[in-house]
């Protein structure tokens, strides 16, 4: 069976109009926040040790941590490594009740911030790039990957840990799918049309997690929330504090774009 | 917060730690679902898109998807991992449209669209994001089954027999598939075109 031609890559395939539809689909790719989300599911899963194995051997995750600047998630692993070329520190730690971080230090008291520090290692555009970078798979890491398969992750306890002091790390393996699924509680309140009900569980989910992985995207949630209620002037003060505690924050467009009264 | 005592276990270097923990992956279980992430992230991300999960809502259903697989990694053959997590995001996103059809009857809704985009400013109208918003109607039109085979081949540029494999129909299935989403788009596209009007 001969493989049919594309629409696209048949000059005669589509028309303009359907040429556009069909070029549109690409147009949108995931961010790498989202990626880096993803990754953290194994960070947090597998805690400490794996986190590190990683970071020796397959590693893509930390220009990604690093570029989600504000996003809260990361505070659990942080993991530089070479990309392409460029290695970088590594800083491995997870962390809930008392974060741990190394290498990089800053010591505040809120667990949220190791996260902020390392955001602050890796300059934002450079962290887009190599985000850029790892959107192509064959680019780095599953060749990296594949590189070093039959050296198997635990490669990390020693090896790259030299930094790491140690991560008495009590893991919240377990809590991180809760906290997601609280928070998507939340977010499928506000979707599903209901503002009132997302700003409860917004709280349910601060309460409960006062540290939570997730604090600025509930943050993000409930200011939303409260500009579809119409409480314009507690989403613009929530707005304000917010841009002011993560400017760079990849929430920050959205708020901002909440706060501004474009909607007459 | 669960596990916080009962893993104080191993400071990271010991050989204690490279022990799994209950629920947690080991080390080279690990690599093995960073490995997916890398390799098919984008891929299910784009796929759950095309499949029909609303834009503001794909991340979630993405991290779903890669959650049930990190939760199922020991039960994923070697080799299927990319079929297993197509078969997971078609789950996921058949439950998201319908999620999002019951939303549709809410008034609510409306709201919500505008919102997300912070209102349509006319340069924005002629621009991708709309143009995707028509493909997107388009491909709401059509049936689940030529759809998924659509976004597959023309958006997502798999063979014939990779797809065959991910949705595990005959070869013959994918091509009459494709041509009748083909003729279904082509006609869509057709009517957006003339009709235009059609945004609210």
């Amino acid at each position: 069976m001969s493989e049919p031609r594309r629409l696209l890559s048949d000059p005669d395939g589509a028309t303009p109009f359907e040429r556009g539809l069909l070029e549109s689909y690409s147009a949108e790719q995931p961010s790498a926040a989202a990626r880096t989300r993803a990754l953290g599911i194994a960070s947090v899963a597998a805690g400490t040790v794996a986190t590190i194995g990683v970071a020796a051997g397959a590693g893509a995750a930390a220009p990604k941590a690093a570029g989600l600047a504000g996003l809260a998630v990361f505070k659990w692993v942080v993991i530089g490594v070479a990309v392409a070329g460029a290695a970088t520190a590594v800083v491995v730690v997870r962390s809930d009740p008392e974060p741990v971080v190394v290498v990089t230090t800053s010591t505040k008291a809120s667990p949220v911030a190791p996260a902020k520090a390392t955001a602050a290692v890796a300059p934002t555009p450079q962290v887009t790039a190599s985000a850029e970078a790892m959107v192509e798979p064959p680019a780095i890491s599953p060749a990296d990957l594949r590189a070093a398969p039959s050296a198997p992750a635990p490669v990390a306890p020693r090896a790259s840990a030299t930094p790491v002091a140690a991560a008495p790390a009590a893991p919240a393996s377990g809590s991180l799918p809760a906290e997601i699924a609280a928070l998507d509680r939340a977010r499928k309140a506000l979707e599903g049309g209901d503002p009132a009900q997302a700003l409860d569980r917004v709280d349910a989910y601060e309460s409960q997690y006062p540290n939570g992985t997730f604090s600025e995207e509930a943050e993000v949630l409930r200011i939303e929330a409260l500009a579809k209620r119409g409480d314009r002037a507690r989403a613009t003060s929530a707005g304000q504090r917010f841009l002011a505690a993560h400017p760079t924050s990849p929430h920050a467009a959205r708020i901002r774009a909440i706060l501004t009264p474009s909607n007459p | 917060m669960t596990g916080a005592i009962a893993s104080v276990d191993a400071p990271c270097g010991t050989s204690a730690a490279s022990r799994p923990r209950e629920g947690t992956l080991a080390p080279a279980e690990a690599a093995r679902f960073r490995q997916m992430v890398d390799s098919h992230f984008d891929f299910i991300w784009r796929s759950l898109r095309g499949l029909g999960v609303p834009s503001g809502t794909i991340d979630d259903a993405a991290q779903q998807v890669f959650l049930t697989a990190s939760q199922k990694l020991s039960s994923i053959t070697a080799g299927s991992e990319r079929s297993f997590l197509f078969a997971t995001a078609r789950g996921v996103a058949a439950n998201a449209r319908r999620a999002q059809q019951r939303n549709r009857e809410l008034p609510g809704d409306e709201l919500l669209a505008t919102h997300a985009d912070h209102g349509p400013d006319p340069e924005e109208i002629a621009s991708t994001r709309e143009v995707r918003r028509i493909l997107d109607r388009i491909l709401d039109g059509l049936s689940e089954e030529l759809r998924e085979v659509f976004v597959l081949f023309e958006l997502e540029g798999q063979t014939s027999s990779e797809i065959s494999e991910l949705l595990g129909i005959p070869m013959g299935t994918v091509a009459s598939r494709l041509r009748r989403a083909r003729e279904d788009f082509q006609s869509a596209a057709r009517r957006h075109h003339v009709a235009p009007g059609d945004q609210p």
